[in-house]
């Protein structure tokens, strides 16, 4: 076959316009000395079909109204550094306002701290030495190495009041706070 | 010597040369002579460069920006050369520019939109993408010299001027686009 940049215009213009079974018998041997058959319908298919698409974008051809369009790119180009100034103003007005706001806005405190702070201050003490007999007695059986005797006068007496708190199902205060 | 401009009738408008429109437009500046050529080139320069960029309401604002500059500056046309080969031209280095942007860049590579017809048969919408998809993975070169015949119509010899090559590189790449088009839409049938 010959080479493609060589080819007659007139093949290209037929492969726009004629199926290849329409093409007369000059038509088709001028043809077949560029493309075989096969190549000739796979083009027409592809050409065919890039023209749906490209037919179906829309546009609006009517004139717009230039001189408007014209003042506004020119308004905005030259308007554009003020208008950038304006808004990094406004960011830093914010900006300021936000932290202001948090720094004096107490903190919101757990209901549930509140609620272990009033359990834990109205324990009766009877209750807690109770309490410390029983956690004292269950480490003793652990063995466990804490680095502070367990002597009654050494115990933590913390340990107790969470042992309560678990009772009553709120965590332990050390959680809390 | 120059035919001496003359104010173009309502009636020949649409008859006459895109060269004559110019020069009267250039002359007397009237609204419905632009309107004219407006409406010749608006869709096809959107076309071209919404192709090229592969984003058609990129190629809108760039073919109205274009043709803004031509309402504004008509005497930069010379009458003595091809109208549509030159505003082509301009249109094509002015999407070399526009890549110059990151921005731009970064849309380079989106689809065309197109609103598919309700009662369209589903092989045919799929087969619509793959060949858009094909198209924005052409090269630059190939896909510009496709569009260039087959969505704005422009003979080979118009299309080597803007392009600045040969007639014979134009057709050489135009089949290798046909032919990688071909080959990418046979390969995602299978």
């Amino acid at each position: 076959m010959k080479e493609m940049n060589d080819i007659p215009n007139e093949v290209l213009t037929l492969l726009e316009s004629k199926a290849f079974n329409e093409l007369t018998k000059e038509e088709q041997s001028l043809v077949l000395s560029y493309v075989s058959e096969k190549d000739y319908k796979d083009y027409q298919s592809v050409i065919h079909d890039f023209k749906a698409i490209d037919s179906a974008l829309e546009f609006d051809d009517s004139l717009p109204d230039l001189e408007t369009t014209a003042a506004a790119k020119e308004t905005r180009s030259k308007s554009n550094p003020i208008y950038r100034l304006a808004a990094g103003f406004v960011i830093l007005i914010l900006g300021g306002l936000t932290i202001w706001d948090l720094s004096n806005k107490p903190l919101d405190i757990d209901e549930n701290v509140v609620e272990m702070q009033e359990k834990t201050q109205s324990i009766d003490p009877r209750l807690v030495e109770m309490r410390m007999e029983i956690v004292k007695q269950s480490i003793e059986t652990e063995e466990i190495q804490i680095g502070t005797s367990l002597a009654n006068e050494d115990f933590p007496e913390d340990i107790a009041l969470e042992f309560d708190a678990l009772m009553m199902g709120g965590g332990t205060t050390r959680d809390n706070f | 010597m120059q035919a001496k401009p003359k104010m173009i009738s309502i009636n020949g408008i649409k008859s006459t040369s895109d060269e004559e429109l110019m020069r009267s437009f250039s002359q007397f500046k009237d609204e419905t002579t632009f309107a004219e050529i407006y409406k010749r080139y608006f869709a096809s320069l959107s076309k071209y460069i919404g192709w090229l960029s592969s984003n058609i309401e990129q190629g809108k604002d760039i073919a109205q920006n274009i043709l803004l500059k031509v309402y504004q500056e008509p005497s930069a046309f010379d009458a003595s050369r091809n109208f549509k080969v030159w505003l082509f031209s301009i249109a094509k280095n002015q999407w070399k520019n526009e890549l110059r942007s990151d921005a731009i860049k970064e849309k380079y590579l989106q689809n065309l939109r197109v609103v598919p017809e309700e009662e369209e048969p589903k092989d045919e919408m799929e087969n619509k993408v793959l060949l858009k998809k094909a198209l924005a993975k052409l090269s630059e070169n190939h896909r510009e010299i496709f569009v260039l015949k087959y969505s704005n119509n422009l003979t080979i010899k118009e299309i080597s001027k803007i392009c600045a090559c040969s007639e014979g590189t134009v057709k050489s790449r135009l089949f290798y686009a046909m032919k990688y088009l071909k080959d990418q839409l046979k390969t995602k049938e299978y």
